[in-house]
């Protein structure tokens, strides 16, 4: 599967999704103007990764860094965290981990809520 | 779907999923065909309306970071713009408040036709108090110094101002000469009367200051500028005449 990788811009974060070494990064800010235009693909290339992911107890990595995130965006991560639920319930083996700035309390605090609400174990690192 | 707060905003939603769920409850045990295409519907929309409602938490509290956040610049902000203008050591306007607040004076009498004074004042042989008393003694005397002068300036348009090294400035909005002039008098006094000792002065034991008045006339064509500049050499005046005292325009035709 090939993996999906998109430059990030002022407004859209960068993402790397590798299929092979199950290392799926979501790093920037994120605030366009149309958050799904921008989340679909990503949603599309999740979905054909579930389904055709060899199901033999390999480790699946999210790593996500999201310093700022307008509300369509938190729309669309929270149905991304949903899929990653799902696959979890699943049993897949997922290791979810959330980079926050150190300085940027708000950061912290965002990634808490996301926390709270998601039904997945997530690893919150300062750096 | 239970739900805890039935007031809060999805109150509408929540009667929606009541009523699917007594539909599905009067379906129960029934062969309608229908029953688990719309359990699934149900089960679609509950799932959305929890996912909707977590959205709407997480994006209120992001938004109240951000307000926070903001109102927290602007306090930031206003207390820079504060330091901006202030003169560290002294604690009064410096320079740059200086500059601004006479420019929009001028503009302000040159309009009004009212009397604008200014005083330009220094301190009485400062680099040998220094030089003597050392730059901890030297900047504790500047800040008696612009503490008297501002004492001097009360009224709510006047300014005291640091303007360099050793000098002060004081702007006096709708003031005419003999306001200013007893002004400066008050300020000459009250720095005597500070009693700072000054050995190394050749004009008294205490530190004292030689100042210059200036009014400016109601008609002017003159800019800021010019004011500065004639009060500046009445400064020098009242330095090469013995300094400790008020310099002003007499006037032959009359006090302004």
């Amino acid at each position: 599967m090939e993996p999906l990788i998109i430059e990030s811009t002022k407004s859209t974060p960068m993402v790397d999704f590798n299929a092979k070494n199950r290392i799926l990064i979501i790093k920037g800010q994120s605030y366009p103007e149309n958050s799904f235009k921008f989340y679909d693909p990503i949603f599309q290339w999740l979905d054909m990764f579930f389904t055709t992911v060899e199901d033999d107890d390999g480790l699946i990595k999210l790593e996500i860094s999201l310093p700022y995130i307008n509300t369509s965006s938190t729309k669309c991560i929270l149905m991304l965290l949903e899929k990653f639920e799902v696959a979890e319930k699943n049993g897949r083996n997922m290791d979810v981990t959330w980079y926050y700035d150190k300085e940027n309390e708000n950061e912290l605090e965002c990634a808490q809520d996301f926390k709270e609400f998601v039904e997945l174990e997530f690893n919150l690192i300062a750096v | 779907m239970t739900s805890d707060n039935r007031s809060d905003i999805f109150q509408a939603d929540y009667k929606v999923l009541d009523a699917a769920e007594k539909v599905l409850q009067d379906l129960e045990g029934s062969d309608n065909a229908i029953r688990p295409q719309f359990e699934e519907i149900y089960l679609g929309y509950k799932r959305l309306l929890r996912q909707s409602s977590h959205l709407i938490i997480i994006a209120d509290r992001q938004q109240k970071r951000l307000i926070d956040l903001q109102n927290d610049i602007v306090e930031k902000n206003r207390e820079l713009e504060a330091l901006s203008i202030t003169d560290g050591m002294t604690g009064i306007a410096n320079r740059r408040r200086f500059d601004e607040v006479l420019t929009q004076e001028h503009a302000r009498h040159a309009r009004s036709g009212a009397k604008l004074s200014l005083i330009l004042l220094d301190v009485d042989h400062f680099k040998a108090f220094n030089d003597n008393y050392g730059h901890v003694q030297g900047d504790e005397c500047l800040r008696q110094i612009a503490r008297v002068i501002a004492d001097c300036t009360t009224r709510p348009a006047d300014l005291a101002a640091r303007y360099g090294g050793e000098e002060f400035a004081c702007i006096l909005p709708e003031t005419d000469n003999n306001g200013a002039i007893a002004i400066a008098e008050k300020i000459r006094c009250g720095i005597i009367a500070l009693a700072l000792p000054h050995k190394c002065s050749s004009v008294a034991d205490v530190v004292t200051v030689s100042l210059g008045v200036v009014t400016a006339p109601c008609t002017t064509d003159a800019s800021a500028v010019d004011i500065v500049t004639q009060v500046d050499e009445l400064l020098y005046q009242a330095k090469s005449s013995g300094r400790n005292r008020v310099e002003f325009v007499k006037s032959c035709c009359g006090a302004v």
